[in-house]
């Protein structure tokens, strides 16, 4: 099946910036994690962070995926200033705009993998028959045959497939991956990897990946390194 | 949007359902409690104020002369304090004795569903008989104890309407007396029979009554007098004297071999004392024509021309009891009533026109039962908060473990408000499902009860079938009851589990 057929994130227009980020400030306490960044990233583009664990990649984030709002200076995703939106309208940006990837895929275990993908649907008003939407991600994604496993019979790069297939059930313009290639063998990582080049190659789906996997950096436009609270820029486009 | 939080708590539940099902005993039990304690009050209260000490019953007497009279004043305030103040509040007149007026006064008041009078027998009288009805070598003789109201407050009832009436619930029905009998006063009749010396001296129907005077040889023909027995009465025969003595049950419905038995009664006679005066015990039969809830609870009633008549008899020569009823007029006045809240308000009217009433034995037992159940339905509250803890405790552990996994949810969407849904959907269908359960074992607990009352104890008088009651408001207030504490219970979990920030939750896992 075409990518996309998929993928139905609408194309717009790539100059507009998709985040911006003004003075981006975030505390822990008495310790700044995020001490003013400054920060853009165009609809489209693939951006990997690096840094050292404990370096605030994961609490960038957090904040630019409404997770966390508890932050100083502005954010603004596709047009909306995070800061101060009601929970229900931040609940409703979360499952619109934004797909979530994580290191440990975060599957329930409950659940099997058909149910697991089309979990987004128990919370928003889902158009279509999710069962049939999660059939065709799962399709996209290569693992058509576990529809009806549950996680725990899945490999580590099964599971993030999955993982990755639930994060793009809404549609979302921006996927923001947690290390997604942390659990994985770089074999699987390359191929994760390629899957993500490919959503944003085919759909335009933007990707911000937050890493200390070089193979995960490599599929990136733009290359960023989080040292001391603050953003740099490591390889141009 | 419930429909979807459903599948997923339903999905949810099935992951969890042994550790819910060990935190919902307690509701389960404590439901049971609930429903099966306040349904065995309800039922023992219906019971006792129906049965065996009808609500709605007053017997209205004169006072005693020690009580509520005020000599100097013919009439008492009826409007309270307040009447005091106001020189044209209404004013009761009062009475010393019940009267044909009393009786009229009272019939019109608001409160009254019936009200008829009843005059004791002011003499001794002794039964002599049931050697053939109870297969006995000797005649029973013992003291009777006999009352009178007016003929037509009994029911009477055609073969027919009779017929109809038995098809009818035992608490519908309402015939007392049936064809072909009646309870009738023949006085009238009978002053045109004949002399006799036998029976057979008798037009059908009548008897040959000689008086036990030294000499007399011949007497006068009467027909036997119609005489009515209580239901109580019944069940004090059936549940006691019947088994202990190994004498035949007797139908309450239907009277069965002892419909129209008759026996002698001798009239001014005493079994404990020898006869004052010059008057000699006057020889009657009585014959048994029905039941109702209207004759004395341990004698006969018989109409109450009999009495009247009899009274002025054995005043005359002097074998009337100290302290009996003057024929004009009557010891009490039943009263029953419309409603149960109109009590205290008819009581009030009464005591303020001068007469007094017994005590009420249905308001002294609803008490005792009012205050069992409330202790017991204190208790069965108390087991449901300390089953509501624990299913909070439960939910609390839940949320704990399930920390990263709100994260998720929230992630891909879910808002604080549908996490703590998601919680309190849960507790509603965990309480749902207790009380369902807990009242089924209400009901199966509760019919193995009347099971075992049924059929492994003894007969006793009122024996009753159930003393359990299940109105439709109770099931559905233990539901209810069920529901909520399960849902105040899971509520405070879920509010705290909402209240997680998403990246703290997801924090756990990073």
């Amino acid at each position: 099946m075409a990518m996309n057929m998929l993928w139905f994130a609408p194309m717009e227009e790539m100059s507009e910036p998709l985040i911006v980020t003004e003075n981006l400030r975030k505390s822990y306490g008495d310790t700044e994690v995020l001490r003013g960044i400054d920060f853009s990233m165009k609809e489209g583009e693939i951006v990997a962070v690096m840094g050292r664990s404990g370096s605030g990649k994961t609490t960038f984030l957090n904040v630019l995926g409404g997770l966390d709002c508890r932050f100083k200076g502005k954010v603004m995703i596709d047009g909306l200033l995070l800061r101060d939106l009601p929970d229900v309208r931040l609940a409703s940006f979360r499952s619109e705009t934004i797909g979530f990837v994580f290191q440990n895929f975060q599957l329930l275990p409950h659940l099997n993998v058909l149910e697991n993908i089309a979990l987004p649907a128990f919370f928003t008003d889902f158009g279509q028959d999710p069962t049939s939407r999660a059939l065709e991600l799962l399709e996209a994604v290569g693992l058509p045959e576990f529809a009806d496993s549950h996680p725990a019979v899945l490999s580590a790069g099964q599971k993030q497939r999955v993982a990755i297939a639930r994060a793009l059930f809404n549609g979302p313009k921006l996927l923001l991956c947690d290390e997604p290639t942390g659990n994985l063998d770089s074999a699987t990582a390359g191929d994760t990897v390629s899957l993500f080049r490919r959503i944003n190659d085919e759909e335009g789906v933007s990707i911000l990946i937050v890493t200390h996997d070089t193979i995960a950096a490599r599929a990136a436009d733009r290359v960023l390194e989080m040292k001391d609270g603050l953003l740099e820029e490591v390889t141009g486009d | 949007m419930t429909r979807r939080y459903l599948a997923f708590v339903l999905a949810d539940t099935r992951r969890n359902w042994k550790r819910l099902a060990v935190s919902s005993i307690g509701v389960i039990i404590g439901i049971w409690a609930f429903t099966l304690f306040f349904a065995f009050g309800i039922g023992l209260d219906r019971f006792l104020e129906g049965q065996v000490f009808p609500w709605d019953k007053i017997v209205v007497v004169p006072a005693r002369a020690s009580m509520d009279t005020c000599p100097d004043d013919d009439y008492l305030d009826d409007s309270g304090t307040f009447g005091t103040l106001l020189p044209f509040a209404p004013k009761t007149r009062k009475f010393s004795v019940i009267t044909d007026e009393v009786v009229n006064i009272i019939k019109q008041r608001p409160e009254v569903r019936e009200a008829y009078p009843k005059m004791k027998a002011s003499f001794p009288a002794t039964l002599v008989g049931g050697r053939h009805a109870l297969s006995l070598p000797y005649e029973l003789k013992t003291v009777l104890f006999i009352d009178g109201i007016p003929a037509d407050e009994v029911v009477h009832c055609s073969s027919e309407e009779a017929r109809q009436d038995m098809a009818l619930p035992s608490s519908k029905r309402r015939c007392e007396v049936k064809a072909p009998y009646s309870f009738k006063d023949f006085g009238k009749e009978d002053s045109s029979l004949p002399s006799c010396r036998t029976d057979t001296d008798c037009p059908k129907g009548t008897f040959c009554a000689i008086n036990a005077r030294p000499g007399t040889s011949t007497g006068h023909c009467y027909h036997p007098i119609p005489a009515i027995i209580s239901p109580y009465l019944l069940e004090i025969w059936n549940g006691s004297v019947a088994p202990a003595h190994g004498y035949p049950r007797i139908d309450p419905s239907s009277l069965g071999n002892f419909l129209g038995l008759t026996v002698r009664v001798y009239l001014g006679s005493s079994v404990f004392s020898t006869m004052k005066g010059s008057g000699h015990p006057i020889m009657r039969r009585f014959q048994l024509v029905g039941v109702s809830d209207k004759a004395l609870d341990l004698g006969v009633t018989i109409p109450m021309g009999y009495i009247k008549r009899w009274s002025r008899i054995f005043k005359d020569s002097g074998n009337a009891r100290p302290g009996g009823t003057p024929a004009h007029t009557y010891s009490s006045l039943v009263v029953r009533v419309k409603d149960k809240r109109s009590i205290s308000q008819f009581l009030a009217f009464i005591k303020s026109m001068g007469l007094s009433y017994e005590e009420s034995k249905a308001e002294t037992a609803g008490l005792a039962v009012t205050i069992i159940t409330a202790i017991l339905l204190f208790i069965s509250i108390v087991m449901i908060l300390i089953a509501a803890i624990n299913i909070a405790h439960t939910f609390y552990t839940i949320v704990a473990q399930r920390r990263r996994e709100i994260g998720v949810l929230r992630a891909i969407g879910a808002s604080r408000r549908d996490i703590a849904a998601l919680f309190v959907l849960e507790g509603t269908i965990l309480g749902a499902l207790s009380g369902l359960l807990g009242i089924t074992l209400a009901l199966l607990t509760s019919t193995g009860v009347d099971w075992i009352l049924a059929s492994a104890v003894p007969d006793f008088p009122f024996k009753p079938d159930t003393v359990f009651s299940y109105p439709g408001w109770l099931v559905v207030l233990a539901f209810s009851f069920s529901v909520i504490a399960a849902v105040i219970a899971a509520y405070l979990p879920a509010r705290a589990a909402s209240a997680v920030e998403p990246s703290e939750a997801l924090s756990v896992m990073v």
